[in-house]
């Protein structure tokens, strides 16, 4: 069987013609409505109230229209959309959305439900979910996360570097340390990064951030960052 | 590291250039033909370059000291594009084309990456391109949210790197003359900027689903980066992703904000800070300074829309003082209240879109180790004002801004929006 060529632009300007014309006229016109709405009214569409979203969610809405409940429940959600947003982690198309709006529902439930959901999530899902535990300073994935970061194998690894750094407790800092130290060698330059990150934080904090400078210095880093280090150590 | 690379790299950090007279090539750096010599030359690699960044390229490429060698799309006809645009430059075939900018920024002989995608990559890139050891010159805006702003100067301090955003006008001349008269009191004290923003917008809806093409003639995946997921469309590679949610700032502010603002905080001395409120006003948007001075955001256009001097062209902007005002835009031109304000005064006319000067500031700051005019401290704070305004209209009510913790105080419904998480597995 000969492999397929690739499709050229050509090939993608005769796709979108024969789209059928009935389905294009209908979405030309509810996207000429929509902009003409919105000039009318001169302002924003106001973001959704929880309820209002949640039932978008529930129904037999297409994909974008739920895209866009969920864009509103990331600043009118509560822990009563955590379970929803939970259950569509695992959707490759509304991840992003949802994993947004959990970063950013206050509740625990919210950065629960992302822990529990980190080791049976699989490749760039299971990377997002790694740093939103780290934007969401998430203290209890900690554990979760120096195991990924530790593990040369896993692509989810470099991410839980950073969320460590995000975190920057003692024990997150520890957890960095233990890596530059005696983590995977492909791991090093990472983690330096990361390191150095979660330094300024602690500085800011008043707490002392030595034992992440000297491991950067002492670790087999480009000069650049090992100078980053000595002007963290003297800002 | 090689040698020539050390030679070059050691003359980068010790030559000092006069960012003042930025077309002015010492004769140091120039060898006994009047041509530069390799090992003094800075190498530039680019990452989705466009229409616009054509148009950027352009201006680097007429700068006798800058060797373009790679270019990173992920659209096979842009690359191609690029390399054909250089190669007839240098009259050789030396520019490397790649789909991954990772790969650009792994060459250690690349001393700064040119940024020029659509605004969902200007921060990221930005920031993993600092983290590589570049200098860089993105295009505006510097980044799609609040937060993003900080992460990217963060980024850039912690590793000191050099960073100019796109925005070029403060080294536009009549941009500049407002700036240094209303800094320098001819106008009086200062009490009101005005910032001509373009009609805000909410996000559109996606465009019609369309079969993904073969990666390597447009890697969808990657053009997406860390925008939140959507279908694709050719539509948006070819221009239309803006006003699309993930993919544009802010409801439109940053179109022309990003310049506009950017211009006011300097003129309002404001340069580190932001306004400390936002009030919608129909199309207007009305802002206030800690020390009183007011920042209004307000209707202008490519067709003399708003209240603004006539033929002004786009991105105007206005210094008010107790004493006169001035007001430029993209003509090139300023007019004053009074002639008194511009006696003596020389400026040359120049389209407010151009960047040569903005780049050969750059280039002068990447060998000097200064910041450039628009680095990434002031470009965060500029930006963050935009955002913190953009959020306010959203939310068509009036929001209070604390420019030290860059949070809205008591109001966590628009502290909600300060943020976007990206898509993996592109972060930073």
């Amino acid at each position: 069987m000969q492999p397929r060529p690739p499709r050229s632009l050509d090939c993608l300007k005769k796709q979108k013609q024969d789209v059928p014309n009935s389905i294009m006229k209908f979405h030309r016109f509810s996207t000429l409505l929509t902009l003409v709405l919105a000039a009318l009214i001169g302002r924003a569409a106001a973001v959704s109230d929880e309820a209002t979203a949640l039932a978008v969610l529930s129904s037999g809405a297409t994909n974008e229209q739920k895209a866009m409940a969920i864009v509103d429940l990331s600043v009118t959600g509560t822990a009563k959309s955590v379970p929803v947003l939970a259950n569509l982690l695992a959707d490759k198309e509304l991840h992003d959305y949802a994993r947004n709006a959990l970063e950013l529902i206050p509740d625990p439930s919210a950065g629960a439900a992302l822990l529990a959901s980190v080791d049976k999530l699989e490749g760039s899902l299971r990377t997002g979910v790694a740093i939103t535990l780290g934007d969401r300073r998430e203290k209890a994935a900690v554990p979760a996360l120096q195991k990924m970061a530790g593990d040369a194998k896993c692509p989810a690894g470099e991410a839980a570097l950073t969320s460590l750094a995000l975190i920057a407790t003692d024990e997150a800092a520890g957890a960095l340390v233990t890596v530059l130290k005696n983590g995977p060698a492909e791991r090093k330059l990472a983690a330096a990064h990361a390191a150095l990150r979660a330094a300024e934080r602690i500085k800011k904090e008043g707490r002392s951030c030595a034992a992440l400078l000297d491991a950067v210095n002492a670790a087999e880093v480009p000069p650049c960052l090992k100078k980053a280090a000595e002007s963290c150590r003297k800002g | 590291m090689t040698a020539a690379k050390s030679t070059r790299r050691t003359f980068l950090a010790q030559a000092a250039l006069t960012a003042a007279a930025p077309m002015i090539i010492p004769s140091s750096v120039l060898g006994l033909n009047g041509k530069v010599a390799p090992s003094n030359q800075i190498v530039l690699g680019g990452v989705g370059l466009g229409p616009r960044g054509r148009q950027d390229l352009d201006c680097f490429l007429r700068q006798p000291d800058v060797r373009f060698l790679a270019i990173a799309d992920p659209q096979k006809e842009r690359r191609d594009i690029i390399k054909r645009m250089v190669d007839r430059k240098y009259g050789n075939e030396d520019c490397q084309t790649y789909r991954d900018m990772s790969e650009v920024y792994a060459r250690e002989d690349v001393d700064a990456i040119l940024i020029c995608t659509g605004d969902r990559w200007h921060a990221l890139g930005s920031i993993l391109a600092a983290k590589a050891g570049k200098d860089v010159y993105s295009e505006k805006p510097c980044a799609m949210t609040i937060r993003e702003c900080q992460e990217l100067d963060e980024t850039f301090l912690r590793y000191g790197r050099v960073y100019q955003a796109g925005t070029q006008r403060r080294n536009v001349d009549n941009f500049r003359l407002g700036i240094d008269l209303a800094r320098a009191g001819k106008l009086g004290k200062i009490h009101t900027v005005h910032a001509g923003i373009i009609k805000l917008g909410d996000d559109l809806p996606w465009l019609p689903a369309q079969p993904e093409p073969d990666p390597e003639v447009l890697d969808w995946n990657r053009w997406l980066g860390p925008a939140p997921w959507r279908p694709f469309n050719m539509e948006y590679c070819r221009g239309r992703w803006r006003g699309h949610y993930g993919l544009a700032a802010g409801y439109k502010l940053l179109e022309w904000g990003s310049h506009t603002v950017d211009l006011c905080q300097e003129a309002a001395g404001a340069d580190g800070t932001t306004p400390v409120e936002f009030e919608n006003e129909g199309d207007t948007i009305h802002a206030r300074y800690a020390n009183g001075i007011k920042l209004v955001m307000r209707l202008s256009g490519f067709k003399n829309e708003g209240d603004w001097v006539p033929d002004v062209g786009s991105c105007p902007v206005r210094f008010e003082g107790d004493e006169g005002w001035v007001e430029m835009g993209d003509n090139g031109k300023i007019v004053a209240s009074s002639p008194a304000i511009l006696e003596g005064a020389k400026y040359e006319e120049m389209p407010g879109t151009d960047p040569i000067k903005h780049v050969r500031d750059f280039l002068d700051c990447m060998k000097s180790r200064q910041k450039p005019r628009c680095n990434s401290t002031v470009a965060r704070y500029g930006h963050v004002a935009c955002h913190a305004a953009a959020i306010g209209w959203k939310l068509g009510r009036k929001v209070k801004f604390d420019p030290v913790t860059e949070t809205f105080p008591e109001d966590p419904e628009a502290n909600r929006m300060c943020s976007r998480a990206r898509r993996a597995p592109w972060t930073a």
